[in-house]
């Protein structure tokens, strides 16, 4: 046999390979960098400006000279609760509450992006309105392979509901005007499984591994649900030696987020990776958008890999954001967001900040908030607990915001 | 756009408007696949056309609804290769002989002899092999040796060096050719 023969013999390669191979993003870069050079074009004209007219250097709250390239930006004000009914922290301490954060007040950040989300949940139908099954597939194959699953004699499933479910179903809802939505019966997710794993992708393109014989980790290995922090550490150090195939990144880095407590005094924390890269903002964003995370079984048993890869290629802009020190004083003045039953009762309460983006499939546009964490001295106090609310005030200057939420007296 | 499973339900109903369907979504990407190995614009339109019909003829038995772009992809591969034999008896193509040369030395024992393994079983022993690579090697690999890319494209998709992507494939030529040693497959 000669080489012609077998470049010749490979066109009967596995068709998933084939697939994969058109299919193939270079994952975990987002194409902001290419608005930094207008940002950065945009900074001298600010310096600039400032100069001539001041003569002074310009003080770092001056908002930007409007740029009116830039869309305006509507924002979500209608935040989701969490289990208390709103999105709420019982610590002893603000201490208690931790994450890997990349972010901090020293980074001399100017500009974050923000950027469309490919994958917006419709809060009428509860289906994403345009679900991308291509993609779907490219990552459900390529998870597969990971995982070394024999893919090519291996059917894809979904989990679009058979006929005689939908007629139940049309026959139990009152739809308006009689009429199912569109799409309403598609497809969510996609599967295929092995006798080892079972991989889903649903339609935010986040895969989901389902160990199906969950891992007992050594004995010296603590990953049950409640443990400490140091606990969840050296879980994750281990994790990250054993499955540094699967987590497939240059710099992982492990956050252990969480510390927060439960209504039985139980402390928990989630352990996820995410990769640090050459610059901050591309950091902050795999931090938000772009990791693996490892759960347990209740028996303490590594059950579940769940990977989130969020499709920022829709940059919007890259937009001039506020310091912290100003979102504090937005905060005073009321203009925040929160689901919090409580109004925001002065900084003396505040006990910590994060920049964050929400990664929430009903955000229809990812943009950079400063989180506040409040106490909430009001609420009932459990197990000596103090309660900590999350006020949130957009990152992005107001002048590029239509809708900059003002607090009125009433909640979310 | 359609997607792939009305695309191929168009076929199964020998609905003529699968041809345009599959020709609107993926006819580019067939008829570059074709010129990399014809080398030949008016080649590459005929052999992506004689692909759609492929197609028609085949589809059913086949029902491609989860992989019509790679069901596609390896006819217009299939037809190209043909043709470039058939055009190039005498002059071959510059890029399909330095693809043929490096897909050589994947060889263990390279002759004019015949290869004795049959398809299916040469097939599988090279799927078991692309499976076992990383991601990143399985890939460039496949879009080089199978969708023919230049060294400067997969690079360039890969967002990685000329001299990386050569080295990569070399290492996964290497490896290919111990595969095939420690299968003991006859080629």
């Amino acid at each position: 046999m000669r080489g012609k023969e077998l470049f010749e013999k490979l066109t009967d390669i596995d068709e998933k390979i084939v697939t994969q191979a058109e299919n193939y993003k270079k994952v975990k870069k987002f194409p902001y960098q290419k608005w930094i050079a207008s940002a950065a074009c945009l900074a001298v004209i600010v310096s600039a400006v400032a100069v001539y007219h001041n003569n002074t250097p310009m003080n770092p709250s001056t908002p930007s000279p409007f740029d009116p390239t830039l869309p305006m930006l509507e924002i979500a004000t209608d935040f989701g609760g969490g289990g208390m009914g709103f999105e709420g922290y019982w610590a002893y301490d603000i201490t208690d509450l931790t994450n890997a954060n990349p972010w901090n007040e020293d980074m001399e950040l100017t500009h974050l992006p923000v950027i469309t989300n490919q994958f917006v949940l419709n809060e009428a139908t509860q289906r994403i309105e345009s679900p991308d099954y291509e993609q779907m597939e490219a990552l459900l194959i390529q998870t597969a392979l990971t995982l070394g699953m024999d893919v090519a004699n291996l059917p894809i499933t979904n989990d679009m509901p058979d006929a005689e479910y939908q007629q139940s179903v049309m026959d139990s809802i009152e739809f308006p005007n009689d009429e199912v939505p569109d799409g309403y019966f598609s497809i969510s997710t996609l599967y295929i499984e092995d006798d080892n794993y079972q991989v889903k992708v649903d339609w935010t393109c986040d895969a989901r591994i389902h160990i199906k014989s969950p891992v007992t980790l050594p004995s010296e290995y603590n990953l049950s649900f409640y443990t400490t922090y140091e606990e969840a550490l050296l879980v994750a150090e281990y994790l990250q030696t054993e499955y540094e195939w699967l987590i497939a990144m240059e710099h992982p880095t492990i956050n252990i987020s969480g510390g927060d407590f439960n209504i039985h005094a139980d402390q928990g924390y989630d352990i996820s990776f995410f990769d640090e890269a050459d610059d901050d903002i591309q950091t902050i964003l795999n931090y938000h958008f772009n990791t693996v995370s490892f759960s347990s079984s209740h028996d303490g048993k590594l059950s579940t890999v769940w990977m989130s890869h969020a499709d920022l290629s829709d940059v919007i802009g890259l937009y001039p954001i506020i310091n912290a020190d100003e979102a504090l004083r937005l905060l005073e003045n009321g203009t925040y967001i929160t689901n919090v039953p409580q109004e925001f009762k002065g900084s003396e309460y505040v006990k910590k900040v994060e920049l964050v983006y929400r990664p929430d499939e009903s955000e229809k546009i990812f943009m950079p908030y400063y989180r506040f964490y409040v106490e909430l001295p009001e609420e009932e106090r459990t197990h000596d607990l103090n309660t900590y609310g999350a006020y949130y005030v957009p990152a992005v200057e107001r002048q590029y915001i239509k809708n900059m939420p003002m607090w009125d007296g009433g909640f979310n | 756009m359609m997607d792939d499973k009305t695309i191929v339900d168009l076929y199964l109903r020998k609905d003529q408007n699968a041809l345009s369907a599959s020709a609107e979504k993926y006819g580019t990407r067939l008829k570059q696949i074709s010129f990399r190995i014809v080398h030949d614009i008016s080649d590459a339109e005929e052999c992506e056309n004689d692909t759609y019909l492929s197609a028609w003829n085949s589809i059913p038995p086949h029902a491609p609804n989860h992989y019509l772009f790679a069901f596609l992809a390896k006819i217009v591969r299939n037809i190209s290769l043909n043709l470039y034999t058939k055009n190039h008896t005498q002059k071959r193509y510059a890029h399909i002989v330095e693809l043929s040369k490096e897909m050589e030395e994947c060889l263990p024992a390279p002759s004019d002899d015949p290869c004795s393994a049959c398809d299916s079983e040469l097939m599988q022993c090279i799927n078991r092999f692309l499976l076992r690579l990383s991601e990143e090697e399985r890939t460039v690999f496949v879009r080089r040796y199978w969708f023919a890319d230049s060294i400067k494209e997969v690079a360039s998709r890969f967002n990685i060096s000329e001299s990386k992507t050569k080295s990569m494939l070399l290492r996964t030529r290497n490896k290919l050719k111990k595969y095939f040693e420690s299968e003991g497959l006859q080629l």
